[in-house]
Order: C-alpha cells, then structure tokens, then sequence
C-alpha cells in the first residue's frame, strides 16, 4: 500500500505551468528521487505535496486518504521538510529553534528534550547547540534544519536539494544519516547530484518541464537507455524534449 | 495556547536579539516625550505682528500702545498695510486700523492672521482681542462721559438759571471705574498648557508608528527570509501564528507607551488623570494597534510593501485621530472616515482621561469601540493570512 500517490497533479503560475500532469505512488520506507533540470518543477511538486502550495488540479492521497483543507493540519503531524534555502531563524540558537519547532507537536516535556539532545548528538551539532544559525556554515545549517524536521519523527520526509553546495564531508554525513532513516521513514528527495540519486534512491522519476519522462530504479532506468550513468540518462531525456 | 505563547516567546527573543532595533523602538518613546514636553513649556513668544494705523487718531493711537505692551507680542508699526503682507512678511497677524477715527463713533480694526500659524496665530489673535476690547472698553467711557456732559449742558442751558443750579452735579466715577475684562483660560480642571492638549494623543500615535511598522513586517519578513514556508509546514494554526505575534507585538507595543508616558509623567508632570483608566486604555490602544498590523502583515506579500501600507495606515491615523481638528467639528466624509476608523476614539478618550479627569461612564463607549475594531483586525488577519508559499 503506498504511503503517498499523487493523480494528475497540476500547478500553474498564470501561463506557466510548472508542474503539468504528474502523477506517482511511494511506498513506505522507500527513497524516492525527483530529477531534473532547474525549474522542471521539483520543489513546485514538494510544496504541494508538504500543503504548502494548493495545485491548480490533481488528487493527493496521503495513506489512501485525499488531502483537503479539513485534514491538512494532521497531514502535518506526519509529515518533515528540508526546504532548498535557509529556514531557521537565524537569530535563534540551534537549540531554541529545535524547541521553537517542535512546540507545536505537542511532545511530552522528557520526550522533547530527549529528543533534541538526541538528534543534536546524532548530527553532531552538540557542541553548538548554543550558536546562534545566522553565524553557522552552510553544511551545519543543513544539518540543523534537518533535526528540525525530524523533531517529531515524521512518517515522510521531503528534502529539497538537501546536499547542494555542501562539502564532501559535510554530503557524506547527511547521506549516511538518509541511509539510517530508510528504516523508519519514507523519504522523497531532490537532487542534483547523480552520483546521489544512483547510491541512495530505490526509485527516481525525471521531470522535465513539470512532466515525468521516466520513472523507475535508478539502474535499471541506466540499463534501459544503454547508458554509463545516468547523467548520461537525463542529458538524453532532456534533449529528446527539445 | 501553548503553541501561541511559543510564538510569542521565540519572536520576542529574536526581537530582542536585534539590539540596534530595541534601541531605536525603545528610545522613541523617551524622545518623542521629551520634544512633546519641551513644546509643551514653551508658551507662543515673540509672535510677529505688524499694525497700520492709517488715521492717527487718539485712540487708534491707544491701540497701537496697547498692543505694544501685550506680553508675547512683537511689534512693527506700518504706514499703510495690506492682508498680503501675512505671507510674505512672516507676520503671524496683521492689523490695520482704518475707515472713521475713533472719535467719535467707533471704527474698524481687521486683523488678517495667518491660517496655519497653528498655536501662534490663535495666541496672537487672542492677544489682539484683548488689546481691542481694553481700548473699546476706554472708549466706551470717554463717549459716555462726553455724552452725559453734553446732555447736562444743554439741559441746564435751557432752564431757568435758578433750576439748574438746583440740579445736582453728574457724577461720573462710578462709571469710570467699572471694569470690563476679556480674558481666555482654558476649560479644564488642570493649569494646563497649549501643548498638553497634544501630549496623550501624540503617545498614542507614537505607539501606533512604532507598532504598525513592526507588526505589519513580522510576518512578511519571515516569508521573505523562508522562515514562514517552514512554519506553514507544522501544526502551528493561522490563529497560533497570528495571536502568537499579537502577543509578542504587544510586549513591545505596551513598552513603548509606558516608557512614554512614564517620560511625560515624570520629567515634564504632564497631567495624566486616572492612573488605572489610561493603563486600560493604553493596553486597548496597544491591542487595537498590533492586530491591525498584523492585518496589514497579512495581506501584503514583502517587508516594503508592508512598511508602505503601515506608514499609509499611519498617516490616515493622523489625519483622522481629532489631533487636527476636534471630532465634533467633523462632518461629511471626513466624519465618516473618524467614525469608521478606530483612531479618534483613542485620542478622544486619552484625552478625556487626561484632561477631564474622566471616568469609566465617560470613556466606555470609546473603549468598547476600539475593542470590536481590534477584535475585527484579529479576525480579518487570521481569516487572510495565507499559509506557505505567496
Ligand atoms: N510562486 C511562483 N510564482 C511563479 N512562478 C513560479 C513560482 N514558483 C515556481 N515558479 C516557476 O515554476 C517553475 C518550476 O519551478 P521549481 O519547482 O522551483 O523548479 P525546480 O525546483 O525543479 O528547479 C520555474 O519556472 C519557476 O520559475
Ligand atoms: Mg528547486
């Protein structure tokens, strides 16, 4: 049974239409990667789905139950995002926007602060906990945006562009944690970074102008094209578009 | 509830992190006091007046002296004078004494004052107007006791001698030392001053300027900064965010109109009446300000669209509070604009409180009207506030 499939999904700003007519299902537990060029939709697509951005039409169903404006608030009890730019307050420490974030859940006292200690050890952000954001590196802001969304163990977790501009060190770190957090949650992701998309994705679909190309196991989709790897895939998929 | 107090709490801590903007929030109050109080000490001086006494006669001459020796007056005498010599001399008034001499049967004075001299003008005028009716007054005795001399004469004239001698003389001193005295006080229980008129009113569009802009940017800077798409994506309700920001802004809010006011009381004893009606009143103001803020934080989509809305929010308020023109003199659309804005009724129960020593029968109508406004902004700001991404 997929925890979340998406029917006809479309979104336009005035003329443009920057998601047009997509659909797909994501079981439990799964990774699954939205590719694509910039603007072929996928952060549009993550909006919508996190209740963010209402689509212009299409049907969202998040565990076989359609998401509507009466359900959208326990929609967000189960669901994380890491959006692609800044979202922590930058005049806050680490620490207070781990508490300011997980206020609204209504976690028990011990509980909250188990678990901020928790995920502040398990990205290594302790010994900053009392930072301020603003003065943070871009791999540390990352990772704490990332605890922030896991404050109350969502049952999906979005991640726009999670590793974009992040040293090495700082990419490998958030890949072994996505790794660790396939046991318990369903993650769909956008990248850019193939080399990501191949190692972490059990499934991927290529947008390309708010459409999906192709959609499946990011080897086999490698295998099908008779390609090395799949930036060579997504460099043909886009030119045969053209 | 729990979820509003966390809003609150942590906007207020990022508030207060922003030092240089606490300063300028925090410091605005004391200054702005302090410049309402020195205006308030400084009483119309040296008002410049100019007056052209065209027929030289006794008493136009009389006049003339005694507008000379009017406190706070400062005197040019002109050959001849012209109501354009208002503007472009800088005259708060110009007075010309002309048509028939005062001799015998009146005269004419016109003062031509110039309309937006504000306080100096009217003081100016006051000060003419008692200068006029000193001078009316003596005239008024001389022409009695000419009149009643003449009459006398002619009287025993046409009598026997020995009658007339008979009649006793006119005694006049009784008349002569009847005085007459124009004089403008004001119509309060407290020796006020002109300025202390303005003092409350002006706290409460201080706390509207500083409240307006930062209500009416909290939530358009979060949006700005991606901080807002983050939190569209919790549980946080519209209500949690916007009564969260309510209450923080209204920390601020109340800050600012106590430092105020504290200022005023204390530096410049400035009358406030009731301690416990104006904190009411003052926590009303702050309310009514905040949600319309925040309303206007709800409908506009940038910090500088928001700054711009709030400043034009700002400006209506001035213009329509009564600090310019006093409520009852309103009509037409200008009424309806006071009527249909909250601002009059703040200025007009602050100063009720603070120059009419008002109670709560006085004042109530006022303060339940500011009530159904803020309740009304609140509303309208959860109603429009639009989650996510604009
Ligand atoms: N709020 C918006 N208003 C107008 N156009 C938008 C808006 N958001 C996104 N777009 C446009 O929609 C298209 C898809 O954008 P996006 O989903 O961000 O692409 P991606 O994340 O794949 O780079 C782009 O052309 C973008 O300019
Ligand atoms: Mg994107």
């Amino acid at each position: 049974m997929p925890v979340l499939e998406i029917k006809k999904i479309k979104k336009f700003f005035g003329k443009l239409k920057a998601v047009n007519g997509i659909s797909f299902a994501v079981d439990e537990n799964e990774i699954f990667g939205l590719l694509g060029p910039n603007g072929s939709g996928k952060t549009t697509t993550q909006r919508i789905l996190t209740t963010l951005l209402a689509p212009t039409s299409g049907e969202i169903y998040y565990d076989n139950k359609q998401l509507s404006d009466e359900n959208a608030n326990d929609i967000r009890h189960r669901i994380g995002y890491v959006p692609q730019g800044e979202c922590l307050f930058g005049d806050l420490t680490i620490e207070e926007n781990l508490r300011f974030f997980a206020a609204p859940y209504n976690l028990d006292k011990n509980h909250e602060k188990n678990k901020i200690n928790e995920l502040l050890e398990r990205l290594e952000l302790g010994d900053r906990r009392k930072h301020l954001v603003k003065n943070l590196s871009g791999g540390l802001n990352k990772r704490a945006s990332i605890a922030a969304a896991l404050l109350h163990e969502p049952k999906i977790l979005f991640l726009d562009e999670v590793t974009m501009g992040l040293d090495p060190n700082s990419r490998y770190h958030i890949w072994g944690l996505i790794r660790e957090l396939k046991n318990t949650t369903t993650i769909i992701m956008t990248t850019h970074y193939m080399d990501e998309a191949e190692d972490l994705c059990d499934r991927i679909a290529i947008l390309s102008k708010g459409k999906i190309m192709d959609i499946d196991n990011p080897h086999k989709i490698i295998k099908r094209y008779h390609a090395k790897d799949l930036n060579e895939v997504i460099g043909r998929v886009i030119e045969r578009e053209k | 509830m729990k979820n509003i107090v966390a809003v609150a709490k942590y906007q207020l801590v990022r508030m207060a992190r922003d030092w240089r903007l606490m300063v300028m929030i925090l410091s605005q109050p004391i200054v702005i006091a302090v410049v309402v109080g020195f205006m308030a000490y400084q009483e119309p001086d040296g008002m410049k007046i100019a007056v052209a006494n065209t027929i030289q006669s006794k008493y136009s001459q009389k006049l003339v002296d005694e507008l000379r020796e009017s406190d706070g007056l400062n005197l040019t005498e002109l050959k001849e004078g012209g109501k354009e010599l208002v503007l472009k001399n800088g005259y708060r008034a110009v007075v010309i004494i002309d048509v028939s001499p005062f001799e015998n049967s009146g005269g004419s004075v016109k003062v031509y004052s110039d309309p937006v001299g504000g306080i100096a003008s009217l003081a100016a005028k006051e000060a003419i107007s008692k200068a006029v009716s000193t001078v009316a007054r003596d005239m008024a005795k001389e022409q009695l006791e000419v009149d009643v001399n003449s009459f006398d004469a002619k009287m025993r004239q046409n009598l026997p001698s020995n009658i007339a001698a008979m009649l006793p003389q006119v005694e006049l001193d009784d008349f002569k030392q009847t005085e007459l005295s124009l004089g403008f006080y004001d119509a309060t229980d407290f020796d006020l001053q002109h300025f202390d008129y303005y003092a409350s009113a002006i706290m409460v569009l201080l706390v509207f300027l500083v409240v307006l802009n930062t209500a009416g940017i909290s939530i358009t800077s979060d949006r700005e900064k991606g901080t807002f798409e983050r939190l569209s994506v919790t549980p946080f309700t519209k209500t949690d965010i916007i009564m969260g920001n309510a209450l923080s802004q209204f920390v601020i809010g109340l800050s600012v109109i106590i430092i105020g006011m504290l200022t005023l009381k204390l530096v410049f004893a400035i009358s406030i009446g009731s301690f416990w009606l104006l904190s009411l009143l003052s926590v009303i103001c702050v309310a009514c300000a905040v949600n319309l803020g925040l309303l206007i934080s709800a409908i506009t989509k940038t910090v500088v669209e928001s700054v711009e809305l709030a400043m034009y929010a700002f400006f209506m308020a001035v213009l329509t509070c009564g600090i310019i023109t006093p409520s009852e003199t309103a009509h037409g659309a200008y009424l309806f604009l006071k009527k249909y804005l909250p601002f009059s009724y703040a200025v007009t129960a602050s100063r009720e409180i603070n120059m009419m020593n008002a109670n709560w029968q006085d004042i109530a109508s006022d303060i339940y009207v500011l009530i159904v406004f803020t309740v009304i902004f609140m509303i309208s700001a959860i109603w429009a506030l639009r989650r996510g991404t604009k």
